[in-house]
């Protein structure tokens, strides 16, 4: 019983990371459109590493004293923070929301790139006149 | 008694060892040149978002980005593993001139004492081969 136990505590474990730092898939850096920010605001992102998760983990590892030091590890831990823009295209003036890590200010004219598969786009500032229709 | 001392004491020296760990605070408040560095000789808005593309890939979770009056700010955490407590870490890209900007990689693993796991230089090269074949690819 107790070998089941420490069997399934390493499967576990072991499927929880690795300890290697690796991509994901391979680098993309491909422009979507550029257009210029019209407002943003700060948001919360979904949890990408929970406590509860943690402290399994803990447990599993270090019985109760490790569930107790992941639970007391730091606040906020499963809160990631972002913003979500909205965007003007410069030729229709339609707008699009975009959520993005990059920090930019209103007005700015920017180039939208989507470095992955995921909804979080780049937002990387460019000259004034790559926004103007004229 | 011996007995009971003995699981006492492993288990006070398991809380100390746990309990003396690194935050996201840690490396937030660390020196600005705290780290490994690289200088990328590219436009620093350039390298902002490569350095966020590069990071965005990787198997870690960032928690926040700050622009700050030193530079641009990254904080990351890398989850808990098998032989690992966890790491915390920060990217700061600063401006240097007018086409350079230097990026500086410094983390820190969440139990001070542990071996195993992801240490500076391993997500130093991640992050500086990903902003490298970004800044390759574009003009």
């Amino acid at each position: 019983m107790k070998l089941i136990t420490l069997l399934s505590g390493i499967i576990i474990l072991a499927s929880c990371s690795s300890i290697d730092v690796a991509r994901k898939s391979p680098l993309s850096f491909d422009t979507l459109f550029i257009a210029k920010v019209k407002d943003k605001k700060s948001i919360t992102l979904a949890p990408n590493e929970s406590k509860s998760g943690r402290m399994l983990v803990g447990l599993l590892s270090a019985g109760v004293v490790g569930a107790i030091a992941t639970a007391n590890t730091e606040d906020g831990f499963s809160e990631p923070k972002a913003f979500e823009y909205i965007l003007t295209l410069p030729e229709t003036n339609d707008t699009r929301t975009v959520v993005s890590l990059s920090i930019t200010d209103i007005g700015s004219c920017v180039e939208v790139i989507s470095p992955d598969n995921s909804r979080i786009e780049l937002l990387r500032v460019i000259p004034e006149n790559k926004c103007s229709t004229g | 008694m011996k007995m009971k001392l003995l699981k006492t004491t492993s288990i006070l020296i398991s809380l100390l060892l746990l309990f003396g760990c690194a935050n996201l605070d840690t490396v937030k408040n660390a020196p600005t040149n705290a780290g490994i560095s690289k200088v990328f000789n590219d436009d620093y808005e350039l390298v902002k978002a490569a350095a966020l593309a590069s990071m965005q890939n990787l198997n870690i979770n960032i928690k926040e980005t700050q622009q700050t009056s030193d530079g641009f700010v990254i904080t990351f955490t890398k989850a808990i593993s098998a032989f690992s407590w966890g790491e915390v870490g920060r990217v700061l890209v600063i401006k240097k001139k007018a086409n350079s900007s230097e990026v500086f990689v410094h983390s820190e693993k969440r139990s001070k004492y542990q071996i195993t796991g992801a240490d500076e230089r391993d997500f130093a090269l991640q992050i500086f081969l990903g902003i490298d074949e970004i800044l390759i690819k574009r003009p």
